[in-house]
């Protein structure tokens, strides 16, 4: 009977030591990860969520809000600015530069030069900039120069860089990017929403960006402007919207892969689905042909035998709300892209040839690389070009909406009018974008709603830092709340919005 | 008798092996049942030495008891299983008898320990039957984890986690592990307190160990069967005080009307154009449409959002017309034998559960058979395989979830008739009269009564969504002993804890909060192994008369393993079938753990003559989850216990016993695993086939190391008055650093955390227990009375370096917090703050009549969650057969954040809410003026404008993200009277002509009432809804607490 001990003492004995800490590295591998990836995974990863989260309900019914495309209401208290800050929306942001960065941070850290890695990174890099635009447009100075720049070198109190420094950094970087792109090199293949490796609509889709870098700062920096502008003009942009910049949407998916318009019908609230009084006037009034591919008649005229659009009035206040039977107003098409059946897909929008249209019509104004003359024509191309996108897929104009795209016997100033206003139904459904150009251009003029909120009753003009970064950065976010005229808060502008 | 030949009264006598006993009479008489001639009569007085004397052929026992001139030899289990005499031990060890659990059945065995062990806390989840408890030994000790202690059961650690726990915005709780074991199995708990206790335990004994020693058989004749049956039926014991006076509405009125035309109008609109027709309710989401703002109710007729004609009464009773009674019905079989060679216990538990929710059942069979053989003369085997089938069906959703009924309750219109809401489908009927849903519903979808995301129909969720769950457990062990010869012992022991939990749950096609409205379904299968092996090699020679000493070697191995599979679907093709294939979209569901720590260690005790006693013992620690630089660390601890009364011979009548008791401790711990490495993961869905992948969001440490916690304690125990009454007092600090925590880092560096090793907690407390029996009287009466009192202080030291705060938990309006010189659980508002003047008075602006609060939402503290002191006072009454006890559990101090007041606050459904509904309520505070730059100063003036009470709560809280968070916060406090229990055993005499060797019958009360409670609305025992620190301080939508009343009977034959 003792024998039995010999094999149990033996073994615990030589288990204890080396031999059993021998399959610990085995046992501590992680299990449904790995250490590196190829980077087309990442960049397909970053390229959709930077594209799909402008357009779900949250950003709608806040920026879509504002700009009084979406109707918001009590439910989403920012809309009737009610300020608060914009935690989901700033981690957002630097979670896609966390991803994009570890391209040029690890995976592909070395390969500068080499062609299976140059235009690779540089493709990673014009989405990058992308972003940073995005991000430093909606919160004014943010951190950029101390982060991003790798696991092993992580500063976990970033200053804030003012976004005048940002725009500087930006432009450089698109040159650089721009010229590290080289159709030889690899690409990234179908792993590239946008263009599936095809260098030359890279090539115009990073100046494309350029231009919008530089058409941005126009009103606080007009010679860096007019340079970056001209610059861009003088190179191939997004020629017509089979260049432009989408990602694929999928309907009968799940609500990750639908288009985001979709998500916010599929996953939202019943009650944040109603345009706001101001666009659906604005398109009813001019005869748009878009009008029943973007809203729906009133559940109640279409009962009573009248459909009729009606949008409703935005920042109401308690007593006005209380009047509102949602039946009277029109929700977004219930035919297009509140339809999971629309057929095909319509695929998101990231930069379209409209846009494109819209800045050089503004350049052209201002003889940046084109005269006043070729105006009208670049507006008339990006109108053409914004009715002829999916869902609304408008080939011909109608002559009820031809005075739309006349520039006939306009100021100046009438014709950025014109041109903003066409942007800004352009951008439906893409409500960072919207909001931010809405801004710069100061068109169309709005009313603000009746309701006082934390801004006296002013439309915000930029949104809130996230409170976690106040709280963990706490010295660098005062500070940059300090360089704000007023604070950290909706009514402060940020560096390029002068107007 | 006594020695001097007196008779002793109440002496308790047992006959050994069973649970019957009697007591002797005035005169010292007795009657027992003995089994055969082999049995053995245990006698036992407290303050006298126990005698067991061994039946034979005598039919009359005398016996005289010797006065424990001594002390009273009291033995308690330690680590490793050893027994050991209480007065030898430099730390504290608490014990509980099997029958203190089993008297008063709770379902979860952890919460038996409420109340009844100093320094112990247990916090129910408000989860329904088969819910999970938090149990924690002296304050917490990790900003990670739940600071949980370790379950050790006959040797063999339990896993007792809870896969997938609920959190602040729902889930399942589908019970810990320690749910799992059968009470009625338990022969006592040996409660570790901490480090000192636990060293040997290693790592994961840092938060204390409970042991659980279950039952073994006992030699004697033929078969003793034991057969015992409990039934026990509960209430709900606290409901939200609901108002029944205002239906659904605003302002006092409806906000709808339908007019003689058949159109529908604005309230407003209708009395302009003074329309003819009927009030009409709507489904709107919004506070303006479905609050219980409305008119009152009176009876008068109306048109609800679905176009039923009603007449507008209260309906008080919601949670009573929907839930049920519970009742628990327990049936516990066990039969036991033996020789001098061999002993067996083989015992069966079935216990039923049908749950305060309708269809929520749960249903579980333990069987446990353990076999004690002696091989030879010396060697020994010990087997024990303990089976748990356990199955649950529709267990309730609970927190901030539609598919919680509570949560529906408490904001639905106090108006809505449940028989309107039982009929849970859209009609066309009311798709034609609908209000407030827009394009919404469909024919046969779920009717909620608002169209809001987070409201469902109780009713739907009852009869058109299931989950159940199967848990399959079986807990082995074997233990193979050798006694070399008199002082050498070598045991090898190897036990397993396997168990494969399965997972099943569908909403039918229509349910509204699934994916589009079609439906979902999700099946999972947990598979989770834990073993561990142990050689312990125990000397204890014979050094001389005076010195004892003792040794011990040993070495474990423990692996774990645990193993997630399973899919999830959404959207039902075709309505009916409930499988995966029937779903447009399907993902999967993946998780794989594993982890290993080897370990050797050695503990020994040096005795000197009887009153001095030295204990050490160190742990080294091998654990897979660090680098193989750091994956090695070691931890002494050594304790003294010096028996003062024995040393210096002072014993008089008052002293009986004094004892001093020191010890240091160390205990590390290693964290979990894949700690070390950053990693690309990839998201679930590619994107139109295009794969996606992310970098972690955590920035690794490959060298973390261990955390160490290090623990001193001080202790005095004494016993008086000829061991009537006992004391013993225990003072620790224990502090844990180098904690392995993911450190929050801002969002601008694009990481969310960073693993280092960081941070301090200390704890430090007393604890008291006083026990005695003030009467022992003539008439065989006596009253034993325990009180226990303990008091933790804990402070969070410090975290990383730059971190100010740790976030513990986080849900609307409210973050729980740990902050560098607080302590833990730091309760910081996330919403509005009132403006106050410098004495703290609120300002009221005087043209509104309405306090004035921040402009933007701002974070400031409300308080701790963390209560000041917690004891019990356990009090039982002995005459003849009759036992009576009842026990009260007390916690004073502490702070809960009620989510559940901030719903009924916005939606005005609950009493407070009512008065000023007329326009007469006065906000209490000062009234303000307003200075040039717009901010306020307070006039001193006490505010005397009348508003509207709906004005007023809606400045306290005007929807769900914009609160003023003081206002939801509670005083955790209570007293309750947590159980009383009556048990009559049948004197021997009556049942000697009957097959029964003794019948005992018992009723019980559990949760019975508070002496005192401070929430409003819900028990702050039972609040939270996991047993994590992330919902420390945080009720949201509780299931009440229960009450129960409950029946036993108890027969041996």
């Amino acid at each position: 009977m003792k024998n039995i001990f010999k094999p149990i003492l033996l073994t615990a004995a030589v288990c204890l030591f080396q031999a059993c800490t021998g399959d610990f590295e085995e046992i501590n591998t992680p299990p449904t990860s790995v250490t590196t990836i190829d980077p087309g995974l990442v960049l397909s990863k970053v390229q959709k969520d930077a594209a799909f989260a402008e357009g779900v309900e949250y950003p709608n019914n806040q920026f879509g809000s504002w700009i009084q495309q979406w109707a918001g209401g009590v439910l989403i208290s920012s809309s009737r600015y009610v300020e608060q800050s914009d935690n989901g929306t700033w981690e957002a942001h630097y979670t896609l530069l966390r991803n994009i960065s570890q391209i040029r941070n690890q995976i592909l850290k070395g390969l500068e030069t080499d062609p299976s890695g140059r235009t690779k990174l540089a493709i990673a890099k014009i989405v990058e900039i992308s972003v940073w635009q995005r991000l430093t447009d909606l919160f004014g100075d943010v951190p950029y120069s101390q982060t991003a720049l790798g696991q092993d070198d992580v500063n976990t109190k970033p200053v804030f860089d003012t976004q005048e420094s940002i725009y500087k950094s930006l432009i450089t970087d698109i040159n650089t990017a721009m010229a590290q792109l080289n159709a030889t090199d690899a690409s990234y293949g179908n792993a590239d929403f946008y263009y599936k490796g095809d260098i030359t609509k890279w090539k115009k889709y990073a100046n494309s960006l350029k231009l919008r870098l530089g058409m941005r700062i126009r009103y606080a920096d007009a010679a860096l402007a007019q340079k970056t502008v001209t610059e861009a003009m003088a190179q191939p942009l997004l020629e017509s919207n089979a260049d432009n910049a989408t990602i694929p949407t999928y309907n009968n998916a799940t609500n990750a892969n639908v288009h985001p318009l979709l998500n916010h019908f599929l996953a939202g609230s019943p009650d944040l689905k109603y345009l706001a009084d101001a666009f659906v006037t604005q398109l009813v009034s001019t005869n748009d042909p878009r009008l029943p591919r973007i809203a729906q008649p009133s559940v109640n005229s279409v009962k009573a035998g009248t459909p009729a659009y009606k949008g409703i009035g935005v920042a109401l206040t308690d007593a006005i709300l209380k009047t509102i039977i949602k039946d009277d107003y029109s929700t977004a098409s219930t035919a297009t892209f509140f339809n999971r059946d629309f057929s095909p897909a319509i695929p998101c929008i990231v930069m379209s040839f409209s846009d494109v249209s819209f800045y050089k019509a503004e350049a052209a104004l201002e003889g940046w690389g084109a005269t006043e003359a070729q105006a009208e024509v670049f507006y008339q191309a990006g109108v053409k070009a914004a009715l002829a996108q999916a869902p609304y897929n408008v080939a011909t104009v109608p002559a009820t909406f031809e005075t739309q795209l006349s520039f006939t016997g306009l100021t100046k100033e009438q014709k950025l009018e014109k041109i903003g206003t066409q942007k800004w139904i352009q951008l439906f459904g893409r409500s960072y974008e919207a909001f931010i150009e809405w801004r710069r251009m100061g068109y169309p003029s709005l009313k603000p709603g009746p309701f006082a909120g934390s801004t006296n009753g002013t439309i915000p003009r930029r949104t809130i830092y996230s409170s976690r970064e106040a709280l963990l950065n706490q010295d660098n976010y005062k500070e940059a709340s300090a360089r704000l005229s007023k604070g950290d808060t909706y009514v402060s502008k940020v560096w390029w919005d002068k107007r | 008798m006594d020695s001097r030949g007196e008779a002793l009264i109440g002496v308790s006598v047992l006959v050994k092996g069973t649970t019957r006993g009697t007591a002797t009479d005035v005169e010292g008489k007795y009657e027992i049942a003995a089994d055969d001639e082999k049995s053995t009569l245990v006698f036992s007085f407290v303050g006298y030495v126990r005698k067991e004397v061994i039946v034979g052929n005598q039919s009359e026992i005398n016996i005289t008891l010797l006065e424990d001139t001594q002390n009273l030899s009291e033995v308690v289990v330690t680590a490793l299983g050893i027994k050991r005499d209480k007065r030898a031990l430099g730390y504290s060890v608490q014990e509980i008898g099997g029958e203190a659990i089993s008297t008063a059945k709770e379902p979860n065995l952890a919460n038996s320990l409420a109340g009844k062990m100093a320094g112990v806390q247990v916090t129910r989840s408000a989860n329904g039957a088969g819910g999970s408890s938090r149990v924690v030994i002296r304050g917490t000790n990790s900003l990670v984890g739940n600071s949980q202690p370790l379950y050790v059961i006959d040797g063999i650690p339990m896993d007792n986690s809870n896969p997938n726990a609920p959190g602040a915005s729902g889930g399942i709780d589908y019970g810990d592990g320690i749910s799992n074991i059968n009470p009625e199995d338990v022969e006592s708990m040996s409660v570790l307190k901490g480090p000192n206790a636990a060293a040997l335990y290693g790592q994961r004994g840092s938060n204390g160990v409970i042991l659980i020693t279950t039952k073994s058989g006992k030699s004697r004749k033929g078969i003793g069967i034991k057969y015992g049956v409990d039934y026990s039926s509960g209430n709900a014991l606290v409901l939200p005080d609901f108002q029944d006076e205002y239906g659904q509405g605003l302002d006092g009125v409806f906000t709808n009307f339908r007019g003689a035309d058949g159109k529908i109008y604005t309230w407003a609109a209708a009395q302009a154009g003074n329309i003819q027709g009927m009030p009409k309710t709507s489904g709107g989401r919004d506070r303006f449409t479905r609050s219980s703002w409305g008119a009152k109710m009176e009876g008068q007729q109306y048109e609800d959002q679905w176009g039923n004609v009603l007449s507008f009464t209260p309906q008080p009773n919601t949670f009573q017309q929907f839930f049920k009674k519970e009742t628990q019905l327990i049936n516990n079989l066990s039969l036991e034998g033996g020789n001098d060679n061999i002993n067996y216990r083989l015992s069966y538990g079935n216990t039923n559960i049908d749950g305060y929710t309708p269809g929520n059942t749960l249903k579980r069979n333990n069987v446990n058979l353990r076999t004690v053989a002696k091989l030879t003369s010396k060697m020994e085997l010990d087997v024990k395989a303990n089976y748990i089938g356990q199955k649950g069906e529709n267990r309730p959703t609970v927190s901030d979830a539609s598919d919680n009924p509570a949560y529906i309750f408490i904001s639905q219109p106090r108006s809505i008739p449940m028989s309107i809401l039982a009929n849970s489908a859209w009609t066309a009927d009311d798709l034609a009269k609908q209000l407030g849903y827009g394009t919404v519903p469909t024919l046969g979808m779920e009717k909620t009564y608002a169209t809001n995301s987070s409201t469902a129909n109780p009713y739907w969720t009852r009869d058109h969504t299931l989950n159940s769950d199967d848990r399959q457990r079986l807990l082995g062990m074997i233990r193979l002993s050798y006694q070399f010869n008199d002082w050498i012992r070598l045991t090898a022991k190897t036990g397993t804890d396997i168990y494969t939990d399965q997972r099943f749950r569908y909403r039918e096609k229509g349910t509204y909060q699934s994916a589009n409205r079609n439906g979902d379904i999700s099946e999972q299968v947990t598979r989770v192994r834990e073993d561990n092996s142990d050689v312990l090699l125990s000397l204890t020679p014979q050094l001389s008369k005076d010195i004892s000493f003792a040794l011990n070697l040993g070495a474990n191995h423990q692996r774990f393993y645990s193993r997630t599979t399973g899919n999830t679907g959404s959207e039902f093709i075709v309505p009916g079938l409930y499988a995966i294939n029937n779903t447009l979209t399907n993902s999967y569901v993946f998780g794989l753990t594993e982890s290993s720590i080897n370990s050797v260690y050695l503990s020994g005790q040096v005795g000197y003559k009887e009153f001095l006693f030295l204990d050490f013992s160190a742990r080294n620690d091998w654990s897979s989850t660090l680098s193989p630089a750091n994956n090695s660390f070691f931890y002494p601890a050594v304790s003294a216990s010096f028996v003062i009364s024995d040393a210096l011979n002072i014993q008089s009548d008052v002293l009986s016993f004094l004892k001093l008791r020191g010890s240091v401790a160390q205990a590390g711990s290693s964290g979990s695993p894949y700690q070390l490495t950053g990693n690309y993961s990839l998201d679930q869905n590619a994107h139109g086939g295009v794969p996606l992948a992310s970098f972690t969001s955590t920035i690794p440490d490959p060298n973390l190391k261990n955390e160490l916690t290090t623990s001193i304690e001080v202790g005095v125990e004494a016993r008086f008055f000829k061991n009537r009454a006992g004391l013993a007092f225990s003072y620790y600090h224990a502090a844990t650093k180098n904690q392995i925590l993911d450190v929050p880092l801002p969002p601008s560096s694009t990481f969310a955390s960073r693993r280092i090793n960081a941070g301090e907690i200390q704890n430090h407390g007393v604890e008291l227990t006083l026990n005695g029996s003030p009467v022992k009287n003539a008439s065989g009466f006596t009253w034993d009375a325990t009180l226990n009192f303990s008091r933790n202080r804990n402070k969070v030291v410090s975290l990383a370096p730059g971190v100010d705060t740790y976030v513990l938990g986080t849900d609307r309006g409210v973050n729980v917090v740990a902050v560098p010189g607080k302590a833990f659980g730091t309760i910081i508002g996330n919403g509005f703050q009132w403006l106050r003047d410098e004495n703290g008075n609120r300002l009221i602006d005087p043209t509104t009549g309405l306090p004035l609060k921040s402009n933007a939402k701002i974070l400031y503290e409300l308080g701790n969650a963390l209560p000041n002191w917690i004891g019990g006072f356990n009090n039982s009454f002995r005459y003849k057969g009759i036992t009576l006890s009842g026990l009260l559990d007390v916690s004073q101090g502490g702070k809960i954040y009620s989510q559940s007041m901030r719903e009924e606050l916005v939606y005005g459904t609950i009493k407070k809410t009512l008065p000023g509904r007329d326009g007469t309520y006065v906000a209490e505070g000062v009234v303000a003026s307003k200075n040039v730059d717009g901010s306020y100063t307070g006039t001193g003036q006490a505010n005397t404008k009348q508003v509207r009470a709906q004005d007023y709560w809606n400045v306290v809280a005007p929807d769900k993200d914009n609160v003023i968070p003081e206002e939801m916060l509670n005083d955790a406090s209570y007293v309750m009277f947590r159980e009383l229990t009556l048990n009559y055993s049948l004197p021997a005499k009556l049942i000697s002509r009957t097959p029964f060797k003794a019948i005992r019958a018992g009723i019980y009360g559990r949760n019975l009432f508070y002496l005192q409670r401070k929430t409003e609305g819900f028990a702050p025992e039972a609040s939270s809804f996991n047993v994590s620190n992330s919902s420390l301080g945080l009720e949201s939508t509780a299931l009440p607490l229960m009450r129960y009343f409950g029946v036993s009977l108890n027969v041996e034959l």
